[in-house]
């Protein structure tokens, strides 16, 4: 229906504009995720037999893993939903004190280093006496906490620019806050829910260190299995054969939830600014407060024995191992501060062009058609497959003028991880443009490129920043694929520079690490405060 | 027996008071209309009755129950919203009985009720439809239907017609006034237009700032404004500061006497009619004004610093002088 | 110089996003840049009579060098060196196999000896006897055909804490409930000490041995953890854990004096010195480079003295070269292990899968 469509792609310079927007996604997907892919799978199943692939394919250990893999990140994924969508309604409709702060500080986690989470874990369960490492528990919480933020944040940003008035008119026609919520409410959460559950469940079902250290030896997941065949066993043909499975679901699962979003994508009758609501009466402050209880406990407590680990110095409290930062190394080939730089520039370039081309992208989605599908899926590919192979892709793909030495290879690396959550953000709010709105612009004889800043750009400005905010906490975090890219000095991160203190012996190191870690965070707190501080009169033409 | 009373309520928003101690009664089957300029608590008095906003002091009583303590969806009212918050992931009918489903009414009533109250709206067989296939008229009264649908004890407007074009609301008023008389609708209503107001209500309430400052049938509150602000927010012209006080000069209190050449006192310059107006010039310090009158004539007439609006009676002549005389006796001291 | 252009072109897209203080990101100094460039890569002046080389030495992450020790190479020869790192050793050697041919650099530093006889399989590295070999222990050379040159050595011991803790005496003992309740080590599939340390119990015990030793272990009760950070920062008592016992490294002790805080005058903890497993690292000419003779300088360059002397206090392990003198930190507190463990790179590269697979079986299951 041609009424749905964005006036960015209704133009009148219809297929210039609609066909770059789909363009530039397409070539950034296919240099950075389809080729190395490609190379990788090409290289490691030249010569095998189909017979090989399917015995591997079909072994009884490959199924297993297979299994666990799945339901652990189903399981993740759910709980992530259960915890996160409290808190991202109280964040999406009440006014409270300290609710940017909640919002900024939600993303947090999902930068630590597992190495340090796990440690932050591991003393908060001595503290509080739960025998909880070392278990599939202790993996669901690691996957939770790491992981609450997207929903927090995604589902949050989109649910606040849902008009409340259509839970007030449901509760006038006599429908009780749980039946307006799953009535009202929820339906027109499908689309983001869907989309953001889509990113944890990604997440989990590749997560790497978490299934190592909190899972114990004994868990395996696709990821640590392709890691272990390609890396520890060389046994290329099998670590292909595990990540081209992964491949299928991911795929598979980026087809089935678009399918859904797209039927779920309906335009709101009313855009008022919404206004947030005041916390009154028993009923309100105790719902409050018990979200907030819960919000301490998932992201508060483990940060807060983070920060408390950063202070301890010797037997007492002090700020030396934050001021240690700057002092050099001799581990390091950088001080960690300008570990730190490189990460900030990194976080930058990655988030601009995750921004920019994730703009591009959502446009083609919401066009439809079979090549915004396709960006849809393969968007998704970086997420879904493991670092290892990305890594070993771009070894094998980017020997053309030594870009796999290039100092660009890491934040566009970066970038394409940062790229599904610009969409999961942008594409609902894109989506739920009504077009009666566009429609009244048009009446008044608004041109294309005036409905677009007008109507359009002021509704995705903030997921855009969202989105964005997101990619740059991923390039502040990302360790995994930042480690298998090859690098100089001049792209040594600050994860990096967080696992390289952990190397040796030694409380100084232990003590930089974690303020490291505790710098970061804060740092993408900040960042991701800035980057939706409301800021009125901004447009993009 | 005085259906809805609302006594001394009071609502704040953090330290911004919206509503002051208003009261209010509508009695059953009335129409009452608030109106007031944007900003002056109607919709926070609306959200009040609803329960949707908590009361800082007052009560409100409907059918001779405090609804303090009864939470909004066990209240039974109906709210009409300005931008209609039509449910988008339902159907047309789905929208109109949404209230009926709370109700745990069977589906076949459901339907057959929500039928029949799309028929009211003149939107028979619109039920399977989507909602963001709608027009901005059409959204609205399935707005009204789906408000009516569960026979709330009271019908509450919020600027139901604010966001539609002067034509379509011209049109939608009638009609409402039609639903309402013909099924004996107990409703309050509030908007920012006192054309709107006075159209559809029993009896009309003045708000300003949180306040009631009038209240009465539309013909008397158009005859006897109590304060300039009523009679400003009415768009009555002829407000007259006379030894400091404000003189509210009725138009039928002003008869042209004579159209003349050149007449020294009492004369002003026309300058505006409510017929059409072709030109306009402002010439020599003097305006003239170029007019096509229809019939009755409503005519502005500059007089020294004030305006006045007076009933031509006649043809004005293009360019021509008025003298008008003003009976005493009709003035409004405000 | 490649750090400014991505700045340039940081700007341009900042201009591209509509509002230059959208990301809220400081934009680093251009000093720093200058700065960075400078340690990075080292390009050989005009005055050299080299021809304006730059090597690529590929290594793994937890290679450190101090600043001018490769400006002193270049001065010397005129060749410049650019360290690229990428993972751990065994992804270092995979990446390697997987690009033969088509090598990422010139020189490949990080090999060890539980990887060696992988790389040489593969075929990656050019034969090059560089008479600097003359300095390093005959015991060290275990290619015969000088294609992975020594480098660095270091033993995989069993660390103890000195005070609050058992102390073991031997690997036997470590079996026994008492100790075994009270260690904890890693997995040896995916942690490099933690395969040295069960090759130690295999050349130890024997090939029908050391599983009836991993099954005293468990049965009285070892803790495994994924990785070294995790056992050492995770559960041992110096970082905050409850266990006693880790393994580690023999230089470990000279960490934990070096970067103790508050500062201590010797090392909190202790090593077993019977059970160690002698590492060596190793590094080749990468087939396929453009600099066969260039890489040849590096590679004596990493043999010779000044490189060798700066390898202790950077990367914690033994230089190769007999002739260096180690600082006073090493002699202090790193403790030589006077008989270390070895096994045929050969044997370990025939059984490594057979024998983690057992071990997973035993310990595991």
């Amino acid at each position: 229906m041609d009424r749905d469509r964005p006036a960015l792609i209704m133009s009148g310079r219809k297929y210039l504009v609609s066909n770059f927007s789909i363009v530039v996604p397409i070539v950034f997907l296919g240099v950075m995720v389809l080729w190395p892919l490609g190379a990788v799978l090409q290289r490691s199943l030249s010569g095998v037999g189909v017979q090989r692939v399917v015995e591997i394919a079909t072994r009884s250990s490959t199924r297993g893993i297979l299994w666990f893999t799945f339901w652990q990140a189903a399981l993740s994924t759910l709980l992530t939903l259960l915890i996160g969508l409290p808190i991202a309604h109280i964040l999406a409709r009440y006014r409270f004190v300290g609710r940017s702060m909640i919002r900024s500080i939600a993303v947090v986690p999902f930068v630590l280093p597992t190495v340090v989470v796990a440690a932050a874990f591991g003393s908060l369960f001595e503290r509080t006496g739960v025998a909880g490492q070392r278990t599939v528990w202790a993996i669901l919480g690691a996957h939770v906490f790491f992981n609450v933020a997207v929903v927090v944040r995604i589902v949050g940003g989109y649910w606040q620019g849902l008009d409340r008035s259509l839970e007030d008119a449901a509760s006038v026609l006599g429908a009780r806050p749980t039946q307006a919520f799953l009535r009202i409410t929820l339906p027109r959460l499908v689309g983001v829910i869907l989309g953001s559950g889509l990113l944890v469940f990604l997440f989990s079902f590749t997560s790497f260190g978490v299934i190592l250290i909190l899972g114990g030896p004994r868990r395996a997941t696709l990821e640590t299995e392709i890691y272990r065949y390609a890396i520890s066993r060389l046994e290329f043909d099998v670590a292909a054969v595990l990540a081209l499975i992964q491949l299928v679901i991911v795929v598979v699962l980026a087809m089935v939830s678009a399918r859904f979003q797209r039927s779920y994508a309906r335009g709101e009758g009313s855009r008022a600014k919404p206004r947030l609501l005041a916390v009154t009466g028993l009923r309100r402050r105790l719902h409050l407060g018990l979200v907030l209880g819960l919000t301490l406990v998932v992201i508060g407590l483990p940060l807060g024995s983070l920060i408390d680990r950063s202070l301890q110095v010797g037997d007492g409290y002090g700020l030396d191992n934050y001021s240690n930062l700057t002092e050099p190394v001799g581990l390091l080939p950088t001080s960690a501060i300008r570990a730190l730089g490189i990460s900030l520039e990194f976080a930058f370039v990655a988030a601009c062009i995750a921004g920019l081309v994730g703009l591009a992208a959502a446009v083609g989605i919401v066009r439809g058609g079979r090549l915004g599908r396709v960006v849809e899926a393969a968007s998704l590919v970086p997420l879904g497959v493991s670092a290892v192979t990305l890594g070993l892709g771009y070894l094998l793909a980017f020997t053309v003028m030594d870009f796999r030495r290039s100092i660009w290879l890491v934040p566009l690396a970066h970038e394409v991880m940062g790229l599904p959550f610009v969409l999961a953000a942008v594409v609902p709010a894109l989506r739920s443009v009504d077009s009666r709105l566009r429609d009244a612009a048009s009446a008044l004889g608004a041109s294309p490129t005036r409905i677009v800043a007008t109507v359009e750009w002021p509704l995705i400005r903030k997921p855009l920043m969202t989105g964005a905010g997101f990619a740059a906490a991923i390039s502040m975090g990302e360790f995994g694929a930042t480690s298998f890219v090859s690098r100089g000095k001049d792209s040594f991160t600050a994860p990096l520079a967080i696992f390289r203190l952990l190397s040796q012996p030694g409380d100084l190191l232990r003590g930089q690490a974690i303020a490291l870690s505790v710098v970061v965070g804060v740092i993408v707190a900040g960042i991701a405060a800035t980057l939706e501080r409301q800021r009125d009169g901004v447009t993009l033409l | 027996m005085s259906n809805l009373s609302v006594k001394d309520v009071s609502v704040d928003y953090g330290s911004a008071r919206a509503l002051d101690r208003v009261s209010l009664e509508v009695e059953s089957g009335e129409v009452v209309a608030v109106i007031g300029p944007s900003g002056c608590g109607k919709s926070s008095l609306l959200r009040a009755i609803a329960g949707l906003e908590p009361l800082s002091a007052g009560s409100v009583v409907l059918g001779g129950k405090d609804l303090a303590g009864v939470p909004t969806h066990e209240r039974d009212l109906g709210l009409m919203f300005q931008e209609h918050a039509l449910f988008p992931h339902l159907s047309v009918g789905a929208n109109v009985a949404f209230g009926l489903r709370m109700q745990r009414l069977d589906r076949a009533s459901q339907s057959k009720r929500a039928e029949e109250l799309l028929d009211l709206v003149g939107l028979g067989g619109f039920g399977d439809r989507g909602v963001d296939a709608l027009s901005g008229g059409e959204a609205q009264r399935v707005a009204l239907a789906r408000a009516l649908a569960p026979s709330p004890r009271l019908l509450m407007l919020d600027e139901p017609l604010g966001s539609l074009d002067r034509l379509l609301r011209q049109q939608l008023v009638a009609e409402l006034r039609t639903v309402f008389v013909g099924l004996g609708v107990t409703a309050l209503h509030v908007t920012h237009d006192q054309a709107e107001a006075f159209a559809l209500a029993d009896r009309v309430v003045v708000l300003r700032e949180g306040e009631v400052v009038q209240s009465g049938p539309p013909a008397e509150i158009w005859r006897e404004p109590k304060s300039e602000f009523v009679a400003r927010f009415l768009g009555h012209p002829n407000l007259w500061n006379l030894d400091d006080k404000v003189v509210l000069v009725p138009i039928p209190a002003i008869r042209p006497l004579r159209i003349v050449e050149d007449v020294e006192e009492g004369i002003g310059w026309l300058r505006e009619c409510s017929v059409i107006v072709e030109r306009i010039e402002f010439r020599e310090g003097r305006f003239r004004v170029t007019a096509r009158s229809t019939t009755s004539v409503l005519c502005s007439l500059e007089v020294g610093p004030v305006t006045v609006v007076f009933d031509m009676g006649s043809q004005p002549q293009l360019g021509g002088r008025v003298l008008i005389e003003i009976v005493h006796d009709r003035l409004i001291v405000l | 110089m490649r750090l400014s252009s991505l700045l340039g072109a940081s700007v341009l897209l900042l201009g591209a996003c509509g509002s230059a203080d959208s990301a809220g990101v400081e934009q680093p100094a251009t000093e720093t840049t200058q700065e960075s460039s400078g340690t990075t890569a080292v390009s050989p002046g005009p005055d050299n009579s080299g021809e304006g080389v730059t090597l690529t030495l590929v290594t793994h992450d937890s290679f450190a060098v101090s600043d001018g020790v490769f400006e002193a190479f270049t001065r010397e020869t005129g060749i410049g060196v650019e360290v690229v790192s990428a993972g751990d050793a065994g992804e270092v050697v995979a990446r390697a196999i997987l690009s033969a041919g088509k090598p990422e650099g010139d020189v490949l530093f990080g090999v060890d000896n539980t990887f060696l006889q992988r790389a040489l399989d593969a075929d990656i590295f050019e034969v090059y006897r560089s008479e600097f070999l003359a300095s390093i222990p005959d015991e060290l050379e275990l290619d015969q055909e000088w294609r992975a040159l020594p480098i660095d050595y270091g033993d995989v011991c069993v660390n103890y804490i000195l005070e609050g803790g058992l102390a073991p005496t031997s690997l036997d003992q470590l079996a026994t409930p008492d100790f075994a309740s009270q260690f904890v080590t890693m997995n040896p599939e995916s942690s490099s000490p933690g395969f040295a340390f069960l090759l130690a119990t295999i050349a130890t015990y024997g090939e029908d041995g050391w599983q009836d030793y991993w099954r005293k272990l468990t049965n009285g009760g070892v803790t495994i953890t994924a990785g070294w950070s995790e056992a050492y920062f995770g559960e041992f008592v110096q970082g905050g854990g409850d266990k006693t016992i880790v393994t580690s490294y023999a230089t470990s002790p000279v960490a934990e004096v070096l970067f103790a805080d508050p500062a201590v005058a010797t090392s909190p903890t202790g090593v077993l010195t019977e059970g160690c497993f002698r590492q060596i690292e190793f590094a080749g000419i990468l087939k396929g480079t453009e600099h066969p003779f260039e890489a040849e300088k590096l590679l004596d360059f990493m043999l010779d003295e000044t490189f060798q002397a700066d390898i202790p206090l950077n990367m914690f392990v033994f230089p190769a070269n007999s002739e260096v003198e180690l600082p006073t930190e090493f002699t202090d507190h790193a403790v030589q292990v006077d008989s270390p463990l070895f096994l045929d790179p050969a044997e370990i590269e025939a059984n490594r899968s057979r024998w983690t697979e057992e071990w997973t079986e035993i310990v595991l299951r």
